[in-house]
């Protein structure tokens, strides 16, 4: 939380409609070595970041109301940016839960309801803390009520990982999809700016 | 038959007029697989001369349902139960995606695009109001029946 994250990019249509759909970070954040599994039996780990463009959402399935609508609005917006960058500069979306003792056995399923090419994972408490903290993130699982039903806080923003495997940006609710889609080819080509020079 | 139809209209529970919130736009949104946990959404509009105070919710083919709030503050996603929903007289709550909810616990069945999700309003004087929420897909009610409404 005290990584200052500056350099705001406001992408405006127009004045009125000003809305902040992501921030950079000041310097790129190197990952750690994670290992994430699901019910497929499939792996996510540091290395899945290299050479593609990565979103990582945290979130749980027991959530009505912001992860559903988080990842309706990621898919619209990976379609928006499909149209706008190279098909191997489409990121991949992950989303992984840090509530596995509720979502180990659906994961995949939840995430690929959103579009068949997200996936869905979790894991390890340890490693879920690593990813979380890597990636200046936050949860929290709350008391549970007289049911035994707990509520879990979770980070809003989505993490945006280069080819690098690098934590380059945050993407920021409400999640427009034409301008998270702005947001993400602006970044790929300050990104690949910096390759070359 | 004309008879039979005028009995049964009579025969009506009363209980379900003595409050006429206006209902517009209630839809349940399609979940994944995996979530125990659904969302109903709606407009509000309390058209009489009182304050409306709706304390709790039922719906049929849930466990629970329960008044919620989403909330995002410095970047972390918190919700949260609410005690009571109070709209004014003339005023309009939106239960919409980000904000105020009904929050639909474990339900019995998976849901199907075109079902409806019957809930029960309860008012703080104990009466009730039934609201029928429609099924349909998690988008299409966000960014179809709801836009325009926003002004």
């Amino acid at each position: 939380m005290t990584r200052v994250l500056t350099l705001i990019l406001a992408l405006l249509t127009s004045p009125a409609l000003a809305q902040v759909q992501g921030v950079l970070l000041d310097e790129p954040i190197d990952m750690p070595s994670f290992s994430f599994t699901n019910e497929t039996g499939a792996e996510f780990s540091d290395t899945d970041l290299n050479d593609a463009w990565t979103l990582i959402m945290f979130g749980f399935l027991s959530c009505p109301d912001v992860c559903p609508f988080t990842l309706g609005n990621l898919e619209a917006a990976v379609t928006e940016t499909s149209m706008r960058v190279r098909p191997d500069n489409v990121p991949k979306v992950v989303f992984v839960s840090v509530d596995p003792d509720r979502d180990a056995e659906w994961v995949t399923d939840y995430a690929k309801y959103f579009h068949p090419d997200f996936e869905g994972f979790t894991g390890e408490r340890e490693q879920i803390d690593t990813l979380i903290e890597a990636t200046d993130s936050f949860y929290r699982l709350m008391r549970p009520d007289s049911t035994g039903y707990y509520e879990v806080q979770h980070s809003s923003s989505v993490s945006v990982i280069a080819p690098d495997g690098t934590l380059r940006a945050k993407l920021q609710p409400p999640f427009d999809p034409g301008l998270t889609a702005e947001f993400l080819a602006r970044l790929q080509i300050s990104y690949r700016k910096e390759l070359t020079q | 038959m004309k008879h039979l139809a005028a009995l049964a209209l009579l025969a009506l529970p009363t209980t379900g007029f003595a409050h006429d919130l206006a209902v517009r736009d209630a839809y349940v949104p399609l979940a994944a697989p995996g979530a125990t946990v659904h969302a109903a959404y709606m407009m509000l509009t309390n058209p009489s001369a009182e304050p409306e105070q709706i304390i709790s919710v039922s719906a049929q083919g849930y466990a629970m349902a329960h008044i919620h709030k989403s909330e995002v503050v410095n970047d972390v996603a918190t919700m949260s139960m609410v005690e009571m929903i109070e709209i004014s007289p003339g005023q309009t709550v939106m239960l919409e995606q980000g904000g105020l909810h009904i929050m639909l616990m474990k339900p019995e069945a998976a849901l199907a695009e075109g079902d409806t999700v019957a809930m029960t309003l309860e008012f703080a004087d104990g009466t009730t109001q039934l609201v029928e929420a429609m099924v349909m897909p998690l988008m299409k009610g966000m960014h179809g029946d709801h836009s325009g409404h926003g002004s």
